[in-house]
């Protein structure tokens, strides 16, 4: 079963911290002292996602280091898909770029944005090693030399 | 025995050297009397000699003194002589050399107005000769200086219209390079141009839109 955790995922970024947050959870598993692993629910994992795990571990009466790996398993295997932009995006620009992406791909996938200002816009994707540079830079350069072509 | 056989030796021998020195006494007498007669004829001799030897030197004098005498008269004649030979000599030499030089002069005279013709003679003939030869050159100088102006203008347009051309053809090849440099160049000036301008004006909006653009167009052209 999947968990709500990975409909949160977006981003490679928010896949990395999220990783990060569970493989603490893992670590605190194997720790003597007590309470140790809720300690670190409160204290290092963010709420919104503390607030996840602790319902779906409560609901689903799994194990806690079972679920764990469940999670990190199924997050290890959403697709990326890599996008090179000219602007730094805002929360809403991603939410936009993902829902259209996860639209068009017709599964679940993570954004990997990198930003390079030299593209000017638009975006150059590259999907399961396929590459499609549609940046403005290159509709501008290819327009440039079919006028000149043209014209000299 | 032996001394009664040899007195009468002895006897004979004293004898003989009594004899001997009496003998030698009177040589040596006589031989002093003769040393003193000679001496005494010595002297007289010498007195003599001396006494003739001074009226000879006294003869000699008086008659060196003559001699000197006359010595100096006949100089004081001679010089005397010799004087009005002098004079005599002189003007003689001087009225030579006058009539001398002033035949000297006259000749002198006449062959420096001889040369003096001579030289002014030449001197017209240089002259018109000069004249002559000086307005042929300077003709000839005139005539070369015509034709090289002439040369050197001619020279001068070709060099012109030379540099004119070389100018054109270079001015034609610079444009070209120029036009050629400038669509070289163009494209990556319009881009960097674009890089700076375009980011400035475009909105996060325009950005968010053209991404989902691009994702379209990959999904158009099934990259995804």
């Amino acid at each position: 079963m999947s968990s709500d955790l990975l409909t949160t995922l977006q981003t490679t970024a928010d896949r990395d911290l999220l990783r990060t947050e569970l493989g603490l959870l893992k670590d605190a598993l194997f720790k003597t002292k007590a309470n140790s692993f809720a300690d670190t629910l409160k204290r290092e994992v963010r709420a919104s996602v503390a607030t996840v795990i602790e319902r779906e571990l409560r609901t689903q009466e799994a194990q806690s280091e079972k679920y764990l790996t469940d999670v990190l398993s199924q997050m290890n295997s959403i697709p990326v898909l890599e996008l090179n932009i000219a602007f730094q995006p805002t929360q809403s620009n991603i939410e936009q770029f993902s829902t259209q992406a996860v639209t068009m791909i017709g599964t679940p996938v993570l954004l990997k944005l990198t930003v390079q200002p030299e593209v000017i816009g638009g975006a150059v994707v590259i999907w399961n090693g396929h590459y499609h540079d549609a940046s403005l830079k290159t509709k501008f350069v290819e327009k440039l030399e079919k006028v000149l072509h043209e014209n000299f | 025995m032996e001394t009664a056989l040899f007195l009468p030796i002895i006897s004979v021998l004293i004898f003989v050297l009594a004899a001997a020195v009496l003998f030698l006494a009177f040589a040596y007498r006589q031989l002093a009397t003769h040393f003193e007669r000679l001496q005494k004829q010595s002297a007289n001799e010498h007195a003599l000699a001396l006494q003739k030897s001074t009226k000879m030197l006294n003869s000699a004098f008086q008659q060196s003194q003559g001699i000197l005498k006359d010595s100096e008269q006949k100089a004081e004649e001679l010089v005397t002589n010799t004087e009005f030979l002098s004079a005599s000599v002189q003007k003689e030499l001087d009225e030579k050399i006058q009539a001398t030089t002033q035949k000297e002069l006259k000749a002198y005279g006449a062959v420096l107005e001889a040369f003096s013709k001579d030289v002014k003679k030449t001197f017209d003939s240089i002259s018109s000769t000069l004249t002559a030869q000086t307005g042929k050159e300077l003709e000839t100088f005139r005539q070369t200086i015509q034709t090289q102006t002439k040369q050197i203008e001619t020279g001068f347009l070709e060099e012109v219209a030379k540099n004119r051309q070389a100018a054109e053809q270079e001015g034609a090849a610079y444009k070209q390079e120029l036009i050629k440099k400038i669509d070289q160049k163009a494209p990556e000036i319009i881009k960097k141009v674009l890089e700076e301008v375009a980011p400035k004006m475009i909105t996060n909006k325009d950005h968010e839109e053209l991404v989902l653009q691009s994702l379209s167009e990959a999904k158009q052209s099934h990259v995804i």
